[in-house]
């Protein structure tokens, strides 16, 4: 097995030079929002970004940020002459709302052709500045997302990287699971979520950004939905992360699987920095550990060894993990240290960087692609106070990393982790 | 001089055909037969490359060999090369998705893979299947892929076994009646069987290239030019599947309860009827709209339901799995009753509306406009394609002519209180 992954890294695979990489259309401001525009396609989607995510928690109100999504999306609003709510009444008009919680805010993102969309941010707008917490709209919101919670907690991935994000976020809500605690939203009362709505919901921390066909008049009604919320800003938040330790500590929990899952939590730097596309390459390289037999491409459920960059959040981190299958396969659970052995030892030879660089291009570029992953970009950099132009330039950067920036960045962020575990709950005879 | 010619037939291809698709998209007629379709859409710098054959998913032969296209397809991308790599390879190593489907009468070879390498993988793509090389290990390889992916659908995907068998169900001969990757016999194909039906199905003259994304009209001609076909023109192939004649049920097991029913619909090219029966599938069944998904919002019941657009006929089924299946099949026959009824004006118009986004997002990445395009073009019509003009073409065209009136004749005529098939799925004992 050694042997085969030595082979794998110094040899790579004969490959055709990468050209330099297409781009992204330039984020260009409209009306005071940032957007990717492509005035070719038949729709435009915009992000409104709050704050109010995970990291806005503490643990009495773990959920409160995904419940209150709920309840937005419930609020009553008036459409041709009648009382609906928000979600319906934006889907008549021929449009769409998602709501996302993530670790430094939540985002409400709507989608359809430009004329539709703009009404449909106007019905947003409404919401957002008046939640409905009336009792009947409020136990819809928990029973919608107790629903949702069921079907979360049933992904072991969603499981494992909870157990570790935890861990590194400590003291802070930034690690709790997006959906967060059937418990928590169960006793939730509407004077708490009020109250989590006006500390957090300030036209003062949001901000909007949109892709694909974006004109002025959509700008503006983004804009009026800021402009709706109540005055002011909510107070700054420093999250901590706590680095794991050598030895690596583990959390163990038993669920309701038929095999066990393993994930390891590292430390990873931040979007912006000199090592963030480097980091990009030693993702797509323990990424490509997880490469099966198969002939079509399969779901990452069904590889044996993913890894997941978050670097949507401030500090980032990185998480590799494997499913039951993967542990004990022939491209198991071990590949991952003697890669990082390896990786360290010496720099890569230049042509299997370029197969890696490759594969780090592809991946990125892939994994934001929707109109709703393009619109998040923008919104991520514009966050992160990152260039405008950053998703290209992240390609560039990527095509400009040598190999002795990802032994750099092995040496640095892969050697020190944290080992969660997920094993099978214990039989009635086991017991 | 012949390649001036060439030049000049494609040039006159892509202004007739062009035209015919709309200002969005490029037709060419390519120089080994077939058609390439090119569909630029500005957005990520990624871009979707299928091929796409018209061919019988049980051969060619008298005696059906169901699950032979599904099995020389998957032994083409395993088997290697004269380049040595593999396809399934070279697009792993762009950090792309492989994946290759089969239809009871097409095939459908998919990538998406960064702009930067499309035309590498157009080219790989298109030598591998035009000049397919099967050998024992890809062939080994591809039925261990068969066997996984039959375990896979067994779990995960009960609404399959439900389609099998009311396809299987309503016509009673032809490759309809056949599930496509049905891996019974797929142990029994041999090598030589494979590689008959390769060299008849993947050739060029057979085949629609379809490329959407960061690509302009100038990456179709990556495509190799393909072998040339024999002289002698092969047997012409029966495609047709001959439906029952009379209602039938039948019962299956399968991991969760369900049931499903199905109809033959209209031929593709009344597109008036296929529209009309997309947005029945649509109003009643959408996952987060759809009236009767509405109603079992919060119920162990899940819809799956559409119409399928082939040449002819076409299939409108509705599939139903999980513990409270049984639950649901009153609220559904209720709501398809009522459709027999023009809707009100003001529902239908916010239905209508509805429908036009669901088909607007479902063509909005690159791998979805590839689908449709490669779908309805080996189905006989591109031009009919969700997606072929921006927010304007054929299909769209259809949905705005519309209504009530229209809809509740087409509900009256296609989907009677009968079904043509019927399927239960029963949870199988241990």
């Amino acid at each position: 097995m050694k042997q085969l992954l030595l082979a794998l890294l110094v040899t790579g695979f004969a490959i055709p030079a990468a050209a330099a990489p297409d781009r992204y259309p330039s984020t260009t401001t409209i009306e005071n929002v940032p957007a990717q525009v492509d005035m070719n396609s038949a729709l435009a989607g915009v992000q409104v970004l709050l704050p109010g995510g995970l990291d806005r928690q503490t643990s009495q109100q773990n959920g409160y940020a995904a419940l209150l999504g709920e309840v937005v999306s419930a609020t009553p609003v008036t459409s041709a002459g009648q009382q609906v709510p928000l979600r319906s009444a934006i889907s008549g008009l021929g449009a769409s709302l998602t709501v996302n919680v993530e670790p430094e805010n939540v985002q409400y993102y709507v989608e359809g052709p430009p004329a539709a969309l703009r009404t449909a941010l106007g019905l947003l707008g409404t919401a957002l500045a008046a939640p409905d917490f009336s009792p009947a709209t409020l136990t819809d919101a928990k029973r919608a997302l107790e629903d949702r919670i069921i079907d979360a907690d049933e992904s072991p991935f969603g499981v494992l990287s909870e157990m570790l994000r935890r861990a590194y976020y400590p003291g802070s809500g930034t690690g709790y699971a997006p959906l967060g605690s059937r418990a928590v939203v169960a006793t939730a009362t509407s004077a708490a979520l009020r109250k989590f709505w006006s500390d957090n919901y300030k036209s003062g921390g949001a901000s909007l950004a949109g892709a694909g066909r974006v004109d002025a008049d959509v700008a503006r009604a983004a804009s009026a939905v800021i402009a709706r919320l109540p005055a002011g800003t909510p107070a700054a938040l420093t999250v901590q992360a706590e680095a794991p330790m050598d030895p690596p500590a583990r959390i163990v929990t038993h669920r309701d699987v038929a095999l066990p899952w393993v994930g390891m939590g590292f430390a990873a730097p931040a979007a912006g920095t000199k090592d963030f596309a480097a980091m990009l390459v030693v993702q797509a390289i323990y990424m490509s550990l997880g490469r099966t037999d198969s002939i079509v491409s399969q779901p990452a459920a069904l590889r044996p060894i993913n890894a997941v960059y978050q670097y949507d959040v401030r500090p980032a981190n990185f998480i590799i993990y494997s499913s039951g299958n993967g542990i004990g396969a022939a491209a198991g659970w071990q590949l991952v240290p003697h890669a990082t052995d390896l990786l360290d030892s010496k720099p890569l030879d230049p042509a299997v960087m370029q197969r890696y660089k490759t594969l780090a291009i592809g991946q990125f570029v892939i994994d934001n692609m929707t109109l709703e992953d393009r619109s998040a970009l923008v919104g991520w950099v514009e966050r992160m106070g990152l260039d405008p132009d950053y998703p290209n330039t992240v390609l560039a950067a990527i095509d400009a990393v040598t190999p002795e920036d990802v032994q750099r960045v092995v040496k640095t962020y892969m050697h020190k982790y944290r080992i969660a575990l997920i094993l099978p709950r214990p039989t009635q005879e086991e017991r | 001089m012949m390649r001036v010619g060439r030049l000049a037939a494609i040039a006159m291809a892509v202004t007739l055909l062009g035209a015919a698709l709309g200002p969005s998209a490029t037709t060419t007629k390519l120089p080994g037969g077939g058609v390439s379709i090119v569909r630029p859409v500005s957005g990520a710098p990624v871009a979707a490359i299928e091929l796409w054959f018209r061919s019988p998913s049980i051969g060619f032969d008298a005696t059906p060999k169901p699950g032979i296209a599904n099995l020389a397809a998957l032994t083409v991308a395993a088997s290697e090369p004269l380049t040595k790599t593999t396809l399934a390879d070279v697009v792993a190593e762009t950090g792309g998705r492989f994946g290759v489907s089969v239809y009871p009468q097409t095939i459908e070879i998919s990538a998406l893979v960064p702009s930067t390498e499309a035309a590498h993988v157009l080219r790989t793509m298109t030598g591998v299947y035009f000049t397919p090389v099967l050998s024992e290990d890809g062939r080994a390889q591809a039925l261990a892929q068969v066997r996984l992916d039959a375990r896979l659908r067994d779990i995960t995907s009960p609404y399959d076994t439900l389609r099998d068998t009311l396809f299987a169900s309503m016509f009673r001969t032809g490759p309809d009646h056949f599930s496509p990757v049905d891996p019974s016999q797929a142990s029994s194909i041999t090598l030589d069987e494979l590689r008959a039906f390769a060299t008849r199905a993947f050739r060029a003259s057979n085949a629609t290239i379809v490329l959407t994304g960061a690509v302009d009209s100038q990456l179709a001609a990556a495509a190799v030019e393909g072998r040339a076909d024999p002289g002698a023109p092969e047997p012409a192939v029966d495609f047709t599947s001959v439906l029952q004649t009379t209602p039938q049920s039948v019962t299956r097991q399968g991991s969760v309860a369900g049931f499903g029913y199905a109809w033959p619909g209209p031929a593709i090219k009344d597109e008036r009827s296929a529209t009309a029966l997309d947005f029945v599938a649509d109003y009643l069944f959408d996952p987060d709209s759809g009236l009767v998904s509405k109603q079992l919002e919060h119920a162990d019941a899940t819809i799956d339901a559409q119409y399928v657009t082939y040449f002819d006929p076409g299939v409108f089924y509705i599939e139903v799995t999980g513990s409270q299946a049984t639950m649901a099949r009153a609220k559904i026959d209720a709501a398809l009753l009522a459709m027999h009824k023009p809707l009100d004006e003001k529902t239908f118009a916010e239905a209508v509306r509805q429908f036009q986004y669901h088909v607007m997002s479902d063509v909005s990445t690159p791998l979805s406009l590839a689908d449709n395009f490669g779908w309805y073009a080996s189905e006989g019509d591109a031009a009919y394609a969700p997606g072929a003009d921006l927010d304007s073409g054929r299909y769209i065209t259809s949905i705005r002519e519309l209504s009530p009136k229209i809809v509740a004749e087409v509900v009256a005529k296609y989907l009677s209180s009968t079904p043509t098939a019927t399927a239960v799925l029963e949870v199988h004992s241990k």
